[in-house]
């Protein structure tokens, strides 16, 4: 079964291309690491496959329709960490994620958002205000956010940023632990131990064009431009 | 490296939340939700809503009050007959409520019109709730305000211009529900997605041209038209536009894209801030920059540098000429002044001298997008090999040039040379007061307050403002010498030239830190 198809896949701005054209296709389990030096268009096109802008040409395809993100049906499935934050005033980081599996009818709401707390290793900060964690508390606040909520397909934007190497560690058993529940995942990375650690096949994206690396050259590819 | 290598099999399975239909909540519902939590721990204070609202009851008051003041001189002056020739009342009317429905238009494509807070584009979007229950209230404040500043539009220049009680209501009524209009056509374009390219910006950048230049048109060859009353009948063709349009607007609030929410969120946040701190470079920033798209426009252009001079001078052009709004802004600016000289008072004498001055200092600031961008970044002029002076100085050119051909237009129009010969070195002036404008900085909140009998005076703040206007005022007198009498003798021309001097000199001007 395939979750996500992208097919001749061009993103960018204003017309301008960012990355070569890019034909993948994940199903339920796999871990797609995109990887690439800066500015080759990852997070363009993980924004694309989010539906957060149209793509230049090509298309996807996820579960089987066009991406529209404005569909429910594709809400409920796809959850997305991109490398924004933005928080209401006065309300805590428990209540934003309780707010959040709220909105996707997640019962027991509180007991999931501590379980996810916890395991994040926040659990301490649940009744702070966003504003006061550091960069890297703030970074695992935000991943908890798709942890809180219903998922087929992850996407993540550098999740490893800013994050401590001993949460980095974890982090790569945590996406690895996902693709075995069966959900799809697909993320940026500049971490060779973190596409180690999920086993991840990887989509390099370069100048040359766009290659499917398999998950045992993946690190040293990543690690030979890093 | 293998993955126990990497670290990766220590963590615990995460629990696998499950959606459930029952447990779902709407828009609406997530909405207040939210803002019960948020209430909860942020408490309001008792009477502060009750205040607030009193305080903005209070300044529209006041701002109606001066307005109504300002109303009997305006209706002198383009009632004086000296020539017997004019823009007339009726013109005047429609070119301010036509300008407003243009801008605002370019607001509501920019900032919504409907539209959800940072957090809310963050945390609210992205779960299964629906869209049109989180974005219902902005467009009930879309629509409010839209009615209001229609209604102002409209009812205001007829009472400037001494139109009767009946009269002002059913030509505010006609802008209410031309206001309602443009913002629910900027809803329809929303919802269809036809508002996210470029083409109605760039629309609406051409009509903010056109207007002024049509109100020339008419000023030029049609007799003055009379102060006008729009008859209730024709009421009803905008009524029922903004009726479909709303209709059409709010059915489909589940069709706003993510993407377009966040556009609109960040610009929204630009603008507030730039609002609380008084920042107009900011704000303008917010409302009219194009986003990520790239302009191809004259692509040789850059290429032409070949030192520093040329490339400052290459760089401010590029911005220049791949900025649609500061190009549509130098011709309304032209048109405008072209119409305000129209006005006898105010083609001729010290009349004169204010509208050249003016759109001729305006001219310089639309023209002065480089130095705007090297003020608001220092880092761009230290990429020039060259001394904080000389780059300012350089960077005069572009608006000395902008400026030159704002007074050439209204020279033309008006038909007067006489004052011509001192114009050109005031353009150069009026240049380097944009640069000066453009190098100002942060607003000095740290500079002391003065009180006075109408309330404290932000002194810091009349300051900043006050920066690059005080070099365009000053610098022009003897532009204002020569307009008074007439006569551009060579003494003047001579003594607007060394103006001219230290004009460039004064913006080119830095302080020495230690």
């Amino acid at each position: 079964m395939t979750l996500l198809e992208l097919s001749g896949l061009v993103v960018g701005y204003g017309g301008n291309a960012v990355c070569p054209p890019v034909s993948l296709t994940v199903g339920p389990g796999d871990v797609v690491a995109v990887i690439g030096t800066n500015g080759t268009g990852k997070s363009t096109l993980l924004r694309t496959v989010l539906g957060l802008q149209e793509p230049l040409s090509g298309t996807v395809r996820a579960f089987g329709r066009a991406v529209d993100e404005r569909e429910r049906g594709f809400r409920t499935r796809v959850a997305g960490v991109l490398d924004d934050d933005a928080f209401f005033p006065g309300v805590t980081v428990r209540e934003h994620l309780v707010l959040t599996a709220r909105g996707h009818g997640v019962r027991q709401a509180g007991a999931v958002t501590d379980e996810v707390l916890d395991h994040m290793g926040i659990a301490g900060h649940g009744g702070a205000m966003p504003h006061t964690l550091s960069s890297g508390q703030r970074r695992r606040f935000l991943l908890a956010s798709a942890l809180v909520r219903p998922r087929d397909l992850l996407v993540l934007d550098e999740p490893e940023q800013r994050l401590d190497s001993a949460m980095r560690g974890r982090l790569g058993g945590l996406l690895r632990a996902e693709a075995d529940a069966g959900t799809a995942v697909l993320f940026a990375t500049h971490d060779d131990r973190l596409l180690a650690a999920t086993g991840a096949s990887a989509l390099h994206l370069s100048d040359d064009g766009a290659e499917l690396v398999a998950p045992a050259d993946a690190p040293g590819v990543l690690a030979g431009f890093r | 490296m293998t993955r126990a290598q990497a670290g990766g099999d220590t963590a615990a399975p995460l629990p696998r939340p499950v959606g459930d239909e029952e447990e779902q909540l709407t828009g609406a519902e997530l909405r207040r939700l939210t803002a019960r939590v948020r209430a909860h721990n942020l408490p309001a204070e008792a009477g502060r809503v009750a205040m607030d609202v009193g305080e903005v009851v209070v300044s529209l008051a006041l701002v109606a009050l001066y307005a109504w003041g300002f109303g009997a001189p305006a209706r002198d002056l383009l009632g004086s007959g000296a020539t017997g020739s004019g823009p007339g009342p009726g013109l005047v009317q429609a070119m301010a409520l036509a300008l407003a429905l243009v801008a605002g238009a370019l607001v509501a494509l920019r900032l919504g019109p409907a539209g959800l807070p940072a957090a809310g584009v963050r945390w609210w979007v992205p779960t299964a709730a629906d869209r049109a229950g989180l974005a219902s209230p902005s467009v009930v404040r879309t629509v409010l305000v839209s009615v209001a500043a229609g209604l102002v539009a409209g009812g205001a220049p007829a009472a400037f211009l001494g139109v009767d009680l009946a009269g002002i209501l059913l030509d505010a009524a006609f802008g209410g529900a031309l206001g309602l209009a443009v913002a629910a056509g900027a809803g329809v374009l929303q919802v269809t997605g036809a508002g996210s390219g470029d083409g109605a910006g760039r629309v609406l950048t051409l009509l903010l041209a056109a207007v002024p230049v049509a109100g020339l048109g008419v000023a030029l060859g049609a007799p003055e038209p009379a102060a006008w009353v729009v008859p209730w009948p024709v009421l009803v063709a905008p009524v029922a536009v903004a009726g479909g349009a709303l209709a059409v607007w709010t059915t489909r609030l589940d069709r706003l894209r993510a993407g377009a929410l966040r556009a609109r969120a960040s610009s929204a946040m630009q603008a507030s801030a730039a609002l609380l701190s008084l920042d107009g470079g900011g704000m303008s920033r917010a409302l009219l920059s194009g986003g990520p798209t790239a302009s191809r426009v004259l692509p040789w252009l850059p290429g032409t540098a070949r030192g520093p001079a040329s490339a400052l001078l290459a760089a401010d052009a590029t911005l220049l000429v791949r900025s649609p709004v500061a190009l549509a802004g130098l011709v309304a600016l032209a048109a405008t002044g072209a119409v305000a000289v129209q006005v006898p008072v105010l083609a001729g004498g010290i009349g004169l001298w204010t509208v050249l001055a003016g759109v001729g200092y305006a001219g310089a600031v639309a023209g002065a997008v480089g130095p705007r961008a090297a003020g608001e970044n220092p880092r761009l002029d230290s990429l020039v090999p060259w001394g904080a002076r000389a780059t300012r100085a350089v960077r005069t050119v572009w608006p000395v040039l902008t400026a030159a051909v704002v007074l050439l237009a209204v020279a033309a129009t008006v038909g007067g040379g006489q004052w011509l010969v001192t114009a050109a070195p005031a353009a150069v002036v009026l240049g380097a007061a944009a640069v000066r404008t453009a190098y100002r900085g942060p607003v000095p909140w740290d500079v002391p307050m003065i009180a006075t009998p109408a309330g404290a005076v932000p002194t810091g703040l009349v300051l900043h403002q006050l920066k690059g206007l005080d070099l365009a005022v000053l610098g022009t007198l003897p532009l204002a010498w020569a307009a008074v009498t007439g006569v551009a003798t060579p003494s003047v021309i001579a003594v607007q030239a060394l103006f001219a001097v230290g004009a460039v000199l004064w913006a080119a001007h830095v302080k020495r830190t230690a």
